[in-house]
């Protein structure tokens, strides 16, 4: 019998016999597998300007033609390349974003939880006034005082995602620490941090992780919208949300150009979300017929 | 009530005062802020005249008084590019986008309550998994892109609603309709599962027992209480808002607020987007407190506790 504490124990939890959400499962992979490879596999390079190839139409429209199966942007660039490109951008964003929030944020939440009183009340206040602040107008910020750049979208991200993983993390543990083992742990004399590592940390991971995955969508949309409005990464990296930003002056000549990054987006994002969804009652155990799993 | 009114009042402000503390240690962490607020044009001259007006050979808490003092009296200063103090961009803007922001709530929650209310009610049934489909869907596609995808449809294929401006009801529709669909998913899926919360409760299988009717059952015992939950998510909601209202606003080119943040940002326009974000900040915070009043007034409970 493999230790359910055990990280092996953790991974054939989550891939118990069942079924599987397949077409989202496969999307995701395949996300993955462009973003790593990015430039290798695109057909041309991303900022490869042509300016014979101008608004190439797609491939399945009038004038559109195989070599450029997405069509090609204002400079002749090729679409289906950048968007090969641009995946690697988004899901740097999300993964180094996802950690500096998740990170910070499950700590503070542990602590807030476990320690409760004062610190609990000025970390859930500050979570509070976070949450309802629209971090669009602090990336804003940011990016005209010290420049638009990828670290400002992270750390823009990174202080929206902290105080929602805070928040679910405070419920968790204040549950938690009510149960047995805690008290146990406590009679046998271990260290608050040590609960806190020990007993609380390995009992959120499956909220964390249904967290994690839900998440991902919503980064890469807001580093998307980041990008539209001028705060996101600059050029000339291929990003989806400027391209979309980009085909706005196209919109009524030339659609494809935001059209295909938008489908990207959404396609990703929507992935992310079934996953993160099916994830969360494969890993709930309230949600969990009566019987299953263990 | 009035105690929770003044704690909320007196956490409200303490808010913004942070967001204030924040702006200025940004602006003084980043260098010279006399030459964010300059043009590239301006000469030695303005400079010394911007130092002395921002009060920059004064001590630190000092400045940081002025700033706020300045801020309180809607002192901004002059946007970079068009010279026009920002406190008339803001008064001449934001209206407008309220304008367009009210009626996307409305369309927003038209499409959200019912949407809930079907999904809970059926739950586990086609129309549950169609709710589950549509509010996913809305979570995952950008809404500047849908407002784009919108352009390209009613405006260049069928001709048949007006591209930008906001002169007639035709205006508003598409803008509209955007920020509502972006409302929509999360308001949807919140008061599902409120909704099963709620029905499962104690006075609703009382009402059952009662032999209340199932349509008296659902939307005046259980819409009403679930409506509460979404009442307490009401500031979450305004941020939300002014994100959406940002983006859409570019597209469709609305005289708003939010296309004169993207305008700042565009011009690297700084006293502007200062001005931009700190009354966007107040307006969100002052929103939030009413909401909290609002949801304490609707759920005795909250006030006893405070």
């Amino acid at each position: 019998m493999i230790k359910s504490n055990s990280p092996m124990g953790f991974i054939f939890k989550i891939f118990r016999p069942g079924r599987y959400p397949v077409i989202p499962i496969t999307i995701i992979c395949i996300f993955i597998l462009l973003a790593v490879l990015g430039q290798a596999i695109a057909p041309y390079s991303a900022n490869q300007i042509d300016l014979r190839e101008r608004f190439t139409p797609p491939f399945f429209m009038e004038g559109g033609s195989m070599r450029h199966l997405l069509g090609t942007d204002a400079m002749g660039r090729d679409i289906l390349s950048r968007i090969i490109v641009g995946t690697r951008v988004s899901f740097i964003v999300a993964i180094l974003s996802l950690t500096l929030g998740g990170v910070v944020g499950t700590a503070l939440g542990i602590i807030s939880g476990f320690y409760g009183g004062t610190i609990d009340s000025i970390l859930m206040r500050t979570a509070d006034a976070t949450l309802a602040f629209p971090i669009i107008l602090l990336a804003m910020l940011l990016a005209i005082i010290i420049g638009p750049s990828l670290q400002n979208v992270v750390i823009s991200l990174g202080i929206v995602l902290w105080a929602r993983y805070a928040r679910v993390v405070r419920g968790e543990v204040l549950s938690l620490k009510e149960r047995d083992f805690v008290a146990l742990a406590r009679i046998a004399g271990a260290s608050g941090i040590r609960i806190m590592w020990k007993h609380l940390f390995p009992n959120i991971r499956s909220t964390l992780l249904v967290l994690l995955t839900l998440q991902v969508g919503w980064v890469i949309i807001v580093e998307a919208s980041l990008s539209f409005i001028g705060a996101g990464i600059p050029g000339p990296t291929p990003v989806w949300g400027s391209m979309i930003a980009k085909g706005r002056d196209y919109v009524t000549t030339a659609w494809w150009i935001p059209f295909f990054p938008g489908m990207a987006v959404a396609i990703v994002c929507l992935s992310f979300n079934m996953f993160g969804d099916w994830l969360r009652e494969a890993l709930d155990p309230r949600m969990r017929q009566v019987g299953g799993g263990g | 009530m009035q105690r929770y009114i003044v704690i909320r009042f007196i956490q409200t402000v303490i808010t913004l005062l942070i967001l204030s503390i924040v702006i200025f240690t940004l602006v003084r962490m980043s260098g010279d802020p006399v030459l964010l607020m300059l043009p590239e044009t301006a000469t030695e001259e303005d400079y010394e005249l911007m130092k002395s007006q921002l009060g920059l050979n004064k001590p630190v808490y000092q400045q940081y008084l002025i700033f706020l003092f300045d801020a309180v009296k809607g002192d901004f200063g002059k946007s970079i590019r068009t010279r026009k103090p920002v406190i008339l961009s803001i008064k001449e803007t934001l209206p407008n986008s309220i304008k367009l922001v009210t009626v996307a709530f409305v369309i927003g929650f038209a499409l959200s309550i019912p949407l809930g209310i079907v999904a809970a009610v059926k739950k586990g049934t086609v129309w549950d998994n169609m709710a589950r489909v549509v509010t996913g869907l809305g979570q995952s596609i950008p809404t500047f892109w849908v407002g784009l995808m919108l352009l390209q449809i009613f405006v260049v294929w069928l001709r048949i609603l007006p591209a930008s401006g906001m002169d007639t009801w035709q205006h508003y529709v598409m803008p509209a309709t955007c920020l509502g669909i972006f409302l929509m998913s999360g308001v949807a899926r919140l008061l599902r599962s409120s909704m099963l919360d709620v029905l499962d409760s104690e006075f609703v299988k009382m009402a059952r027992i009662k032999g209340v009717r199932e349509s008296v059952v659902i939307w005046k015992h259980a819409l009403r209480n679930s409506l509460l939950s979404v009442v307490s998510f009401g500031g979450m909601y305004i941020a939300i808002m002014v994100t959406g209202a940002i983006l859409v606003e570019t597209v469709f080119a609305w005289p708003g607020f939010g296309r004169l943040a993207y305008a700042a940002i565009v011009n690297q326009d700084f006293p502007l987007i200062q001005g931009v974000v700190l009354t966007a900040g107040a307006v969100v915070m002052s929103a939030n407190f009413f909401t909290d009043i609002l949801y304490a007034y609707l759920d005795p409970r909250i006030r006893v506790q405070v």
